[in-house]
């Protein structure tokens, strides 16, 4: 299995070389002075003449690559904001825990119900709760999360008043408001992840429960419940994996619009700021830090994987 | 037994009333302590008060920065780190003596070298500096007084040195001497201290303990005064999203919030917790030309955007309904108000502006128009502009950047035609922001016409308010007659507060909030 | 495609009724949108100051906006751009799509390098992807309709490269090289058709992922810029209101839901009809 997985990190590898290059060309991509489109259009020539000093624009292309690469291994230096007056690492450190609880605590919501719902329909096909989470998963993933976030604050924030319209409240400071700032945007995301996991639960468990192998126990006379449980859901659970962490890369895009109807100081609304800022170093290291955080959650997937069924190995 | 009972009675009943009236002084008495939220809607660029105009860091500074002369309640020059000032008699030098005693936020006492250091800084990096061409140098004559020499009279120049957008804040001679522009650490003289700064989040400021109120005066007023810090902590918090500022007040965390628009304040001013004030005018907004691009570049063209425009469709969408039509630069019931040139504002001309157009030979070229989404009223008119020029045949994009962003766009010349922008009142009542921004030194838009600069620096210089008057009136003429900018009309706009947040009548808000003077009554 | 084929298809469609609703409905939708101009009397861009924020009623049936401008026309001429966008981006992403798949497919020393580019703009999230490239290009509807075309190619190069390696190994493919013809005709008469009802499932969904895409950045200020009305900027306008008029975020966001739920259905009806194997793709 070991060796499984450093085949996976290995084949990884080049992709990650991929993202990071990409990214580093971001700036470069741009038409303009690349000093100018790192400092800022509104800096004063001073700082213009430090960011291009810093750059080194002067060097040729492949060893300005190699410096940056340096700094970013080395140091974790993903370059300055001269927006927001601080380094990208730090910008992006102090957003990602929200953006990413926020991703956790929506998947946790999503897997939760989603493989519920989709097992329990699989099994009792054609049935009203069947019908019933067929119909919710449409409409889950033809709702445009913004729009459903919205709708919950006209809702349940500025007629019901039972949770914020906004803003968000560390949990150091109010546990229960920060639960409180936490609830919409959770289920705002939560609900189109579960969407899609409900219909591949579903259509993973019905491809299993038709296997030769689970009517043979069946009619050995196994209780259903038990079947269900020890049989089939362990073998359905690969295609469900899947589709989480797939939902996983989905949700920290969602991020950008939801923390965006939410006001919430996340990872994604500081992107959104950004491109209306034209804040390029910031994007660049937005766009490598969660490019690489996907490429690590595939990578777990790939691990269970592994976990789930014997037969998968290195190939 | 009698007498006793009855004095048990009255004692009784003098402790009723020592008892009501102890409670009915506190309600009024101010109570220091306590934190502030303040909700604002657009992020300052930089907190450093001489190096930008925008109104978001003016926000900030007026609470930790001091300067020589600020304005009082009516826009006049009003001393405040200055305690005395003289003109010689040729009106060349300006000896100016400073109060003892005042303290900087970092514990140093307020000396003549550090207000020299400061405007050495100000001609250095000062965005205003084009205005001080006239000034020379600063004297330091001793400790604590300063003179100002000049080139040339200018009469207006305490007023110069007295308003209140980028002026030359006094700040420690140390940290005048190394600083950049916009680099500036934050340490000043006023009633509150900068702690900190979370760029996309807040501003935080403290009281500051060693600031004394200004014992010339009885109360605040204007920009200075005596003012007196009740807060433990003002926040400044950045809510940029109208609806989540507004939900910030319902919630209660925060106690003031800034920028609401009509329609929901009058929503908002059913409910009983809240105060709304109305501020109008609140602002006036305005487009400016690209005098160095075409199609901008040509007067012709300009003059068709003008009579294209229906100044009370835009303004009455813009300010939500509330708003004032006004072709003048500077705003009604203010001294040196006019609406000269008038004949040119609000024509809603549609043909004449396809005449001219056709005239100019243009072809329907493609044109930049940028506007901030976070100006709020100036985005709403901007729509509406670029409706009705495009209903004459003008071909325009509208770009929008966060406002920052913008005002670095508009300093290069080939990425734009149109600028949306604006001005808030600043309870000036004096023309000099406009001759300063007219004047071809300051490449405002690029512009840059040597009558205009003749009738700017004209303005300047003479000393009677009537003659000024004049020049300020055939400066806007001017202004109208050869379309150089394009003002759109002035409009309103509500802040809400807490009402158990109290202040010593005064308005809270003087067009921008001030939070001196002003306690949480809970 | 033979008859018998095209019967059986015929078939199966009437069976899927759901598929019938969503083609139906879409059909209703792209119809709405065409006529556009015929269905409304209010120009979306005309100012009205002295209605603004009205409230539904006979004269304007969502309502008006903070500019006084006719809800119901807006929403209209916003589904017509968002579908002309989609339209644009399912075309150009099918067909780069499918010569990126086909190329990688065939030709061995291509699907290296090919699909490891693919997979590193697979790496990011859609959206995220297209502000990265808007960030480059510059913000508005052309450059969104560049961005979203790069964001879904991926995909569907994918879907026709795998369909592609299939079929190269069968048999009347072999027999066509064996006799000599010519590799360009080889790829487009025996390998592109049969990687055609995978990719057409395919680009159905994209056109669903692209309308909501184009949304979601105008929402945020990228896309469709005003005072061209996109659904996505009529609800990010709206967002200020929200409390005092809220029918100005209701109407775009159900023309977004259920244009996209027509489309979900269409799709997931094709996909039911042309391949029932493909249930967990």
């Amino acid at each position: 299995m070991f060796r499984y997985i450093l085949g996976r990190i290995l084949a990884l590898l080049p992709v990650l070389l991929l993202i990071s290059v990409s990214s580093f060309a971001l700036i470069h991509l741009v038409p303009g002075d690349p000093a100018v489109i790192m400092a800022g259009l509104q800096a004063p020539d001073e700082v213009i003449r430090q960011v291009r000093e810093a750059m080194r624009l002067d060097i040729p292309i492949h060893q300005q690559v190699y410096e940056w690469y340096k700094a970013l291994v080395l140091h974790g230096d993903l370059g300055h904001s001269y927006f927001l007056n601080a380094r990208v690492s730090a910008a992006i450190l102090e957003r990602m825990p929200l953006t990413l609880s926020v991703a956790v605590l929506a998947i946790l919501l999503a897997s939760i119900l989603g493989i519920g719902l989709g097992v329990l329909s699989a099994v009792r096909q054609n049935s009203g709760v069947d019908k019933l989470a067929m119909v919710l998963s449409l409409g889950g993933l033809s709702i445009p999360n913004f729009w459903l976030g919205l709708m919950l604050i006209m809702y349940f924030s500025v007629r019901l008043g039972l949770f914020p319209t906004g803003g968000y409240v560390p949990w150091s400071q109010d546990p229960l408001e920060s639960l409180r700032s936490l609830a919409l945007p959770t289920f705002t995301l939560g609900c189109t992840a579960a969407a899609l996991i409900t219909r591949t639960s579903r259509a993973a468990m019905i491809e299993v429960l038709t296997e030769d192998y689970v009517r043979t126990a069946r009619a050995k006379g196994l209780r259903k419940l038990v079947v269900v449980n020890k049989h089939a859901l362990k073998n359905a659970l690969l295609p469900i994996v899947t589709v989480i962490g797939n939902t996983f890369g989905l949700l920290l895009g969602g991020a950008v619009v939801t923390e965006t109807v939410f006001s919430l100081p996340g990872m994604g609304r500081l992107v959104a700021l950004s491109i209306l800022r034209r804040d390029y170093p910031l994007i660049q290291g937005a766009l490598l830090t969660i490019g690489v955080l996907y490429v690590i959650v595939n990578l777990l997937v790939d691990v269970c994987y592994c976990l789930l069924d014997p037969r998968v190995k290195f190939d | 037994m009698k007498r006793s009972a009855l004095r048990s009675v009255l004692l009784g009943l003098a402790l009723v009333a020592v008892g009501v009236l102890a409670v009915a002084a506190e309600a009024g008495e101010p109570k220091k302590g306590g934190a502030f939220r303040l909700a604002v809607h657009q992020r300052p660029p930089t907190l450093d008060w001489q190096f930008t105009s925008a109104e978001s860091t003016r926000r900030v500074a007026i609470h930790v920065y001091e300067n020589l002369f600020t304005v009082d309640e009516q826009g006049a020059p009003i001393r405040q780190l200055a305690e005395d000032a003289k003109v010689s008699a040729d009106g060349l030098t300006y000896t100016v003596t400073l109060r003892k005693g005042v303290l900087f936020h970092n514990g140093k006492e307020l000396k003549a070298e550090d207000v020299k250091a400061s405007f050495d800084r100000f001609k250095r990096i000062g965005v205003r500096r084009g205005e001080f061409g006239a000034l020379k140098q600063v004297d330091v004559l001793d400790d604590y007084t300063v003179a100002f020499r000049l080139t040339e009279p200018v009469a207006a120049f305490i007023d110069m040195l007295a308003y209140p957008m980028a002026p030359p804040a006094i700040m420690p001679k140390a940290i005048a001497d190394a600083a950049e522009g916009g680099k500036a650490e934050i340490i000043g003289t006023g009633p509150y201290k900068m702690v900190e700064w979370v760029a996309d989040k807040h501003v935080k400021l403290v009281r500051f303990d060693g600031y004394k109120p200004d014992a010339r005066y009885q109360k605040p007023t204007g920009f200075g005064g005596r003012r007196t810090a009740y807060l433990d902590e003002l926040y400044l918090v950045l809510i940029e999203e109208a609806g989540a500022r507004e939900g910030a007040l319902i919630s209660g965390e925060a106690q003031g919030v800034i920028s609401i628009s009509p329609p929901s304040a009058r929503n908002l001013s059913r409910l009983k917790t809240l105060n709304m004030v109305e501020i109008n005018p609140a602002g006036k907004t305005f487009i400016m030309f690209n005098h160095a691009k075409w199609p901008t570049k040509e007067q012709k063209f300009r003059e068709a955007v003008t009579a294209a425009l229906n100044m009370e469709e835009i303004m009455a969408v813009a300010g939500d309904g509330v708003y004032q039509l006004s072709p003048g630069l500077l705003f009604p019931g203010t001294k040196y108000y006019t609406d000269a040139g008038k004949e040119f504002y609000n024509q809603k001309n549609p043909a004449k502006a396809k005449q001219l157009l056709q005239e100019v030979g243009y072809k329907g070229e493609e044109m930049v128009y940028i506007a901030a989404p976070d100006l709020q009223q100036g985005f709403k008119a901007a729509i509406v502009v670029s409706q009705q020029l495009r209903d004459v045949g003008i071909n325009l994009k509208i770009e929008s950047y966060d406002f920052g962003t913008a005002m670095g766009v508009r300093g290069q010349q080939d990425k734009w035609n149109l600028f949306h922008t604006g001005q808030i009142p600043e309870a000036t009542a004096d023309p000099l922001p406009w001759a300063a921004w007219f004047h071809s030194s300051r490449k405002w838009g690029f512009y840059g016409d040597p009558a205009m600069d003749e009738l700017a620096t004209r303005l300047n210089r003479i000393g009677t308010f009537e003659k000024r008057f004049e020049a300020f009136k055939h400066m806007q003429e001017y202004m109208w007659k050869t379309a150089a900018f394009l003002p759109l009309g002035n409009y309103g706009s509500y802040d809400g507060y807490q009402n158990y947040v109290k202040g010593d009548d005064l308005k809270l808000s003087f067009w921008i909030p001030r939070l001196w003077n002003v306690w949480l009554d809970r | 495609m033979a008859t018998s084929e095209s019967r059986i298809y015929l078939a199966r469609m009437s069976r899927n009724s759901l598929c019938m609703v969503g083609a139906a409905s879409l059909l209703l939708v792209v119809l709405v949108a065409l006529l556009a101009p015929i269905l409304t009397v209010y120009d979306p861009l005309k100012v009205d100051p002295r209605s603004m924020l009205a409230e539904p009623s006979v004269r304007h049936l969502f309502g008006t906006d903070h500019f006084g401008r006719d809800l119901y026309t807006r929403v209209l001429y916003g589904t017509r751009i968002s579908l002309r966008i989609g339209t644009i981006v399912t075309l150009l992403t099918g067909l780069l799509g499918a010569v990126i798949g086909l190329a990688s497919g065939y030709f061995r020393r291509l699907d290296g390098p090919i699909m490891r580019l693919m997979d590193v703009l697979m790496a990011f999230p859609a959206i995220l992807l297209a502000i990265g490239v808007m960030a480059v290009l510059g913000t508005g509807e052309i450059n969104a309709i560049i961005a979203l075309i790069i964001v879904y190619t991926p995909r569907c190069a994918r879907i026709v490269r795998a369909s592609t390696l299939t079929v190269k190994t069968r048999e009347y493919v072999q027999a066509a090289r064996v006799l000599g013809a010519r590799e360009g005709r080889i790829i487009l008469r025996h390998i592109f058709p049969n990687c055609l009802s995978p990719l057409i499932v395919q680009l159905v969904f994209v056109f669903a992922y692209a309308i909501v895409a184009e949304a979601a950045l105008s929402f945020i200020g990228v896309g469709t810029p005003p005072p061209t009305p996109s659904l996505g900027n009529i609800l990010s306008e709206g967002r200020n209101y929200l409390a005092v008029a809220p029918w100005a975020t209701v109407a775009p966001g159900v023309a977004i839901s259920v244009t996209v739920l027509a489309l979900n259905l269409a799709g997931d009806g094709l996909r039911d009809i042309l391949d029932p194997r493909m249930k967990l793709g």
